[in-house]
């Protein structure tokens, strides 16, 4: 169970594959108030972060990964 | 922008309408010379300051039309209309790139997908199946430029990959990357990683090869192409571009991406000098004073422990995301590394004047620098400002009246000196008067310009035999207004050794400047009202009469200065009628007709304002031309006409208007259909068809809702007509007018004043408002009693010295309260019976009176046209604002009578 | 002292002329019709003329046309001030020789900056 789906926030966890992506981009399109924790996740696939890039949703906790948290996580947020 | 980028960006525009214009010349006349060295030129000056910028689509999509069109003018290949066409594309493509770098300063995205889709094209237009593969592969850097003429782009060999987005970098991480290049002598390369839409089903992650890229430095994750909206979004189309800087080296970097080929993947090395360059913008500087002043002679006297303690020291106090901030951290680095010239480089763009210490050797330059703020501090000669001409008339030694004429009046007045000598013949009894009497004035004119004189006298000498030119040199031999777009070249005057130099603004200071001196004009206004106040709600008539000279002083100044800006917004004709060759060309073709474009007279000038607004009409009537003007070939040659048709464009100057022509030799307008067609479209009943004469009647086609043709043409229809061309032209005060003659041709006729600054109206009150009427129209002001208005019908009319002048109230046709123009008729101390107050004005068909209730003096006003949905209005043709902060409503009287 | 001749048969824009360009510093003479213009021109030079057209006896055009070809200065500038501002009017004043045209109503101050600098006072 990578991802998580809560009532209003989604909680990607572990590694996130390619897989997710879809799943992903309908729960946000379902819930777009809907927000991402990325704190336990330690990679996610380019397509998972393509759908996060182009709906960009608030972040509830950004990732505690390194790589994530330093080049990802501007993707995502723009800045 | 910076101004190097800036300057590229202007000037390219520039050799791409030189090119166009070139080669379509070069396609009526293949063995035109001089088109082809023009064309040639262009391209490659074109190229060449792409090559300055890495812009590499552009400088190598630039290179193969360079290389093509050199086969041509080698005699190796023909010049065929394919080739014109894909070579016009091709300089259509760079104009977009053009506008892209000048909104962002890059490249757009896809710039080498289309680059290289239009070098396929122009091989495939040239019939080129020889050496394809090999132009292919050839790496586009590398690619060696035409051997004749060296090119500044960087030395290929030690230049490594410098793409545009280098200065995207951060500073922290371009100065993390070079100290480990200059400290761990760490290899950096670059990296551009851009996966294939349908990356995401072959099963790889490319977040993944990107994460095993060893000591990354930077990275930056943006779509290559912009987003879908969410709801429309497909998951799995791959549209991400990974751009990344690395220390880990080329070799190890692409490792990572083993499967990916060069269509996804570019890395390369990048030279850590090309790293070095201060970012920012350019901020506050004074906390720098200090270090300023010690760090020229430290940095003299090598004591670079002292400069780096200091340039520390300063770089803690000043902020590292501006400019300066970043130039001291920078400094540290290049201190630490021992790098003299980066040392050097840096201190001069802190403003330091550098002077190498004579016991250094200094290393080469590592010039020239990949992003071009870097190189800002050094070449000033990019901004060198020289006077803007000579022209105006600010000589200390003429009489003070000189600035009560502006000099664009006097150069209208010298332009008038050509057309009355033209207009006699050189063996004319006359002929002697008219060369005299021109002379005369033209030096008077020169004198008050401030101008040498000289060459009027030889130049005389040549007008009475005949020849007009070297006179025409003379009228216009001062007017090198700068305008912005186009460069004034460096003008030797008779003598030879003085020479104006002119240098490059861009047009929206010069806006800017116009609208600051319009204001200028507009708030001077506000004296006249406040020496009223002084005097009669204060008392105080000294200080009112000081206010009136004052206000005089700065009336003066003020007009003078408006006299320089607008003959600095002087542009010629010609920035309009360069697009002509090229709609005639495509439309004709299009629709199978064969023209022939004539354009006389592309150098008369007008104001920028006037230029602009006449784009869109002589468009309009243009295509209005090719479209319904010329016949096609077969009905020309039934006709007896030659089967090429002929459109004229011609423009001039005629005291302070401009005219400018359309005329074809088509088919001409038939007056009796145009008279059909407006009694079918209901425009018209069929009563007042038949008193029209054949000359009213085409007059038809400025009615609004009328189309010569029952079908909406592709060309010139989209609901737009003559209408149109009429309103817009009028709002600005022009006129066009029309005159055809059936199987012969038509003509149509603007005519638009030179400028459009400032208006002089006359203000008048009715029912407690204040409108203006343009004072040219006007042609006296009378009151008189009531019982002079005498009743025809319906109408009103007064007899004013024997003439019958129809009436018309203005609170009436404004539809305003008449019960509040209280004084309409009035009756005071001066009169036995009511007056009415009469305004008469000129129109087309006779003098007008206007009854209004008062006037008001005459005001300068700056009038703005009409914008949203008042611009429907055409009861207005604009609106001033007053001295007092009222706005003031100018009548078109034309809409209105 | 700059001197003027007005050519007008009306009394009216005679006066106007002059106040106007005697409150500027001209010195203003008054002719009726081009013919009389010509006896005037015949003994006292001129720096400028102010000429209108439609005039009994002879008009703007022949008379402009007459200075032109017989002096006694043929290049004297001449300013013609046309009543209707129709086309064909400044062609015709320009090729009579006038060096400028201009149409009524003329604003006071365009007229009083053209005859400045074309009577040479500003030189």
């Amino acid at each position: 169970m990578p991802i998580d789906y809560r009532k209003t926030v989604a909680r990607l966890e572990g590694t996130c594959t390619v897989e997710e992506a879809e799943e992903l981009l309908q729960w946000l399109q379902a819930n777009p108030q809907g927000k991402v924790n990325l704190k336990e996740c330690g990679h996610l696939h380019a397509a998972v972060l393509q759908v996060l890039m182009a709906v960009r949703p608030p972040l509830s906790a950004e990732p505690s990964d390194p790589f994530l948290a330093r080049w990802v996580t501007p993707a995502i947020t723009g800045t | 922008m910076n101004p190097l980028l800036k300057q590229f960006v202007e000037e390219t525009r520039e050799f791409l309408e030189d090119a166009a214009s070139g080669l379509l010349a070069l396609e009526k006349d293949p063995t035109d010379r001089d088109a082809m060295d023009r064309v040639f030129r262009a391209m490659h000056s074109t190229k060449g300051g792409s090559g300055l910028f890495d812009f590499d689509p552009m400088t190598d999509l630039m290179h193969q039309a360079e290389n093509l069109l050199d086969e041509v003018r080698q005699g190796e290949r023909p010049l065929q209309g394919a080739l014109v066409d894909q070579l016009l594309d091709v300089l259509d493509q760079v104009n977009r790139w053009i506008d892209a770098i000048e909104r962002d300063e890059v490249l757009p995205p896809d710039a080498a997908a289309a680059s290289q889709a239009l070098v396929d094209k122009l091989r495939h237009a040239a019939g080129d199946t020889v050496d394809t593969a090999a132009d292919a592969d050839a790496a586009p850097v590398a690619e060696p430029v035409a051997p004749d003429t060296p090119t500044p782009a960087p030395p290929v060999e030690d230049a490594g990959w410098q793409p545009e987005w280098l200065a995207a970098i951060p500073d922290a991480q371009r100065r993390e990357a070079v100290m480990a290049a200059w400290q761990d002598g760490a290899e950096l390369a670059l990296f551009e990683f851009q996966p294939e839409s349908g990356a995401f089903f072959t099963g790889g992650d490319p977040l993944l090869l990107v994460r095993n890229v060893e000591r990354l430095v930077w990275l930056a994750i943006e779509p290559a192409t912009p987003w879908d909206e969410p709801e429309s979004m497909d998951a799995y189309d791959c549209r991400l571009r990974f751009r990344g800087l690395a220390s880990s080296g080329a070799d190890a970097v692409a490792a990572e991406f083993a499967f990916e080929d060069e269509e996804t993947l570019r890395c390369e090395r990048v030279p850590a000098d090309a790293l070095v360059f201060a970012g920012g913008e350019p901020g506050d500087a004074t906390m720098l004073e200090e270090f300023l002043a010690s760090a020229p002679e430290l940095h003299a006297a090598g004591d670079h422990t002292a400069l780096r303690r200091s340039a520390e020291a300063m770089a803690t106090l000043v902020s590292p995301d501006i400019r300066e901030g970043s130039a001291l951290a920078w400094l540290v680095v290049a201190l630490d590394a021992d790098r003299q010239d980066h040392v050097a480089a840096l201190l001069r763009e802190l403003g330091v004047a550098v002077t190498t210490p004579s016991a250094q050797e200094p290393e080469p330059e590592p010039e020239p620098e990949p992003d071009p703020d870097y190189t800002e501090a050094a070449p000033a000669s990019v901004a060198a400002v020289g006077p803007v001409g000579d022209a105006a008339p600010l000589a200390g030694e003429s009489r003070a009246d000189v600035s009560a004429i502006d000099p664009q009046a006097v150069r209208a007045v010298m332009q008038e000196q050509l057309a009355m000598l033209g207009a006699v013949d050189t063996d004319d009894a006359a002929a002697a008067g008219h060369v005299a009497a021109a002379g005369r004035v033209l030096k008077r004119a020169l004198v008050a310009l401030g101008e040498a004189d000289d060459a009027v006298d030889t130049a005389l000498e040549n007008a009475a035999k005949g020849d007009l030119e070297p006179l025409r040199a003379v009228v216009q031999g001062g007017a090198q207004g700068v305008p912005a777009t186009s460069a004034a070249p460096a003008v030797e005057t008779a003598g030879g050794e003085r020479s104006t130099k002119s240098f490059r603004v861009d047009a929206e200071s010069i806006d800017f400047l116009g609208d600051l001196v319009g204001e200028l004009v507009v708030a001077k206004n506000s004296f006249p009202f406040l020496a009223e106040r002084a005097e009669h709600e204060y008392g105080v008539r000294d200080l009112a009469r000081e206010l009136k000279e004052r206000f005089n002083v700065i009336s003066r100044i003020a007009q003078d200065m408006q006299g320089a800006v607008m003959q600095v917004q002087m542009l010629p004709m010609a920035q309009i009628f360069q697009r002509f060759p090229r709609l005639v060309r495509d439309l004709s073709r299009r629709l199978d007709k064969q023209i022939e474009l004539v354009q006389e007279g592309e150098q008369t000038e007008a104001d920028k304002t006037v230029i602009e607004v006449l784009g869109e009409p002589l468009t309009h009537m243009v295509r209005n031309s090719i479209d319904h003007g010329i016949e096609s070939p077969e009905a020309r040659q039934a006709a007896g006409k030659p089967a090429q048709g002929t459109i004229r464009l011609a423009a001039r100057q005629e005291g302070e208007h401009v005219i400018v022509e359309v005329e074809d030799d088509g088919g001409g307008l038939d007056p009796a259909a145009l008279r059909r067609k407006a009694v079918d479209k209901e425009l018209i009943s069929q009563a007042e068809a038949e008193r029209l004469t054949d000359q009213e009647s085409l007059q038809l086609i400025f009615t609004p809702g009328f189309s010569t043709r029952d079908a909406v043409s592709d060309l010139s229809g989209r609901g737009v007509g003559m209408d149109v061309v009429r309103s817009t032209v009028n709002r600005y005060g022009g006129s066009v007018s029309v005159a055809s003659e059936q199987g012969r041709g038509t003509r149509l006729r603007l005519a638009m004043p030179l400028t459009m600054a400032v208006s002089y109206v006359m203000g008048v009150e009715v029912a407690g408002q204040l409108f203006g009427v343009p004072m040219e129209s006007v042609v006296e002001t009378v009151r008189l009693p009531e019982s002079a208005v005498r009743k025809v019908k319906q109408e009103e009319a007064v007899v004013l010295r024997d003439e019958v002048i129809p009436l018309r109230r203005l609170d009436k046709l404004l539809m305003l309260d008449g019960a509040q123009s209280d004084r309409r008729a009035r009756v005071d101390a001066t009169y036995d019976e009511p007056q009415v107050t009469v305004l008469v004005v000129r129109q087309p068909e006779g003098p007008v009176g206007l009854v209004v209730d008062d006037f008001q003096e005459g005001l300068d006003v700056i009038v703005k046209p009409m914008e949203g949905v008042l611009a429907s209005i055409r009861a207005y043709s604009g609106t001033a604002l007053l001295g007092d902060g009222r706005v003031l409503l100018v009548l078109n009287l034309r809409e209105l009578l | 002292m700059t001197r003027v001749l007005v050519v007008d048969d009306a009394q009216t824009v005679r006066l106007y002329h002059r106040e106007l360009l005697e409150q500027d510093g001209f010195d203003v003479d008054e002719a009726v019709n081009g013919l009389e213009a010509l006896e005037r021109l015949a003994d006292t030079p001129y720096d400028l003329l102010l000429v209108d057209v439609n005039m009994p006896r002879m008009d703007g055009y022949t008379c402009v046309r007459r200075v032109r070809t017989d002096g006694p200065d043929i290049g004297v500038p001449v300013i013609m001030v046309t009543t209707e501002g129709a086309a064909g009017d400044r062609e015709q004043a320009l090729s009579a020789g006038a060096n400028l045209h201009m149409a009524k109503p003329v604003q006071p101050e365009v007229l009083l900056s053209r005859v400045r600098l074309m009577s040479g006072v500003l030189s």
